[in-house]
């Protein structure tokens, strides 16, 4: 069924998001406890890789703006709704997050943004 | 000409929480004097009374896109040559075609690392 695949697609989705933003905040919590006591020990670059780590951490928690737009389109799914484009140039254009494996990267967002890409 | 990083920036986005964490990836880089909105008609206010050196917009928001507010960006003379970049999740090529022709400066997909924040900023900015 067409709204079971995309209420399926979406819990996927949303798995997945999470499953990859704890590995990404449990790495960054394993190498920053390391750096710590290497830290102590007077390794001069572990301040350097804390810092780096904790960046990671920041970017992390862009999570919860990605879960919450897969949930607000699996409300949409479970109502039966379609996001509306209120211009009609962006009618087909308000999709929220891509499925895993769907949608661009970056480096195909910017070939695109240039004007390259297929015509 | 180098770049004034005390420089007015704008970030828009209804979550608060991307705010902060392009507020945060700002700071990093040693940009500090950062705005934020958390919908399209304040952002387009503060646009239109400040004089910003860039603009992060979300797209998906409502009741006014990033989309609709890029293009109302660019419809104001006073406006028009802004720097202006979305930070997004849609990932369609539409929206990235869509986008260039409204004349968006870049395109950054979410999530995204603080890397690719620097690298695009600096090429619609300048080395920095």
């Amino acid at each position: 069924m067409a709204g079971t695949e995309g209420f399926d697609g979406a819990i996927a989705a949303i798995r997945q998001d999470l499953a990859a933003a704890t590995e990404g905040l449990m790495a960054v919590a394993e190498a920053g406890l390391r750096d710590v006591a290497l830290a102590r020990a007077g390794d001069g670059e572990a301040l350097s890789r804390i810092e780096s780590g904790l960046l990671g951490v920041l970017e992390a928690c862009a999570l919860e703006d990605l879960i919450g737009q897969r949930l607000t389109r699996l409300q949409a799914v479970a109502a039966g709704a379609r996001p509306e484009a209120g211009d009609p140039e962006e009618e087909g254009l308000l999709n929220g997050p891509a499925e895993p494996g769907q949608g661009l990267g970056q480096a195909e967002a910017d070939i695109w943004l240039a004007g390259g890409g297929e015509p | 000409m180098a770049v004034d990083k005390a420089m007015k920036i704008l970030v828009v986005d209804d979550y608060k929480t991307m705010v902060r964490i392009v507020r945060g990836l700002l700071n990093q880089l040693g940009f500090n004097n950062v705005d934020e909105a958390t919908d399209g008609p304040t952002a387009l206010s503060m646009i239109g009374a400040n004089g910003y050196g860039l603009v992060l917009s979300d797209w998906n928001m409502a009741p006014m896109t990033g989309f609709e507010l890029l293009k109302a960006v660019r419809a104001d003379p006073k406006t028009r040559a802004l720097p202006f970049v979305l930070v997004t999740a849609e990932a369609k090529v539409e929206n990235v075609i869509a986008a260039r022709q409204a004349g968006v400066n870049s395109y950054i997909i979410k999530p995204f690392t603080h890397a690719v924040l620097k690298q695009k900023l600096t090429a619609v900015l300048g080395e920095f």
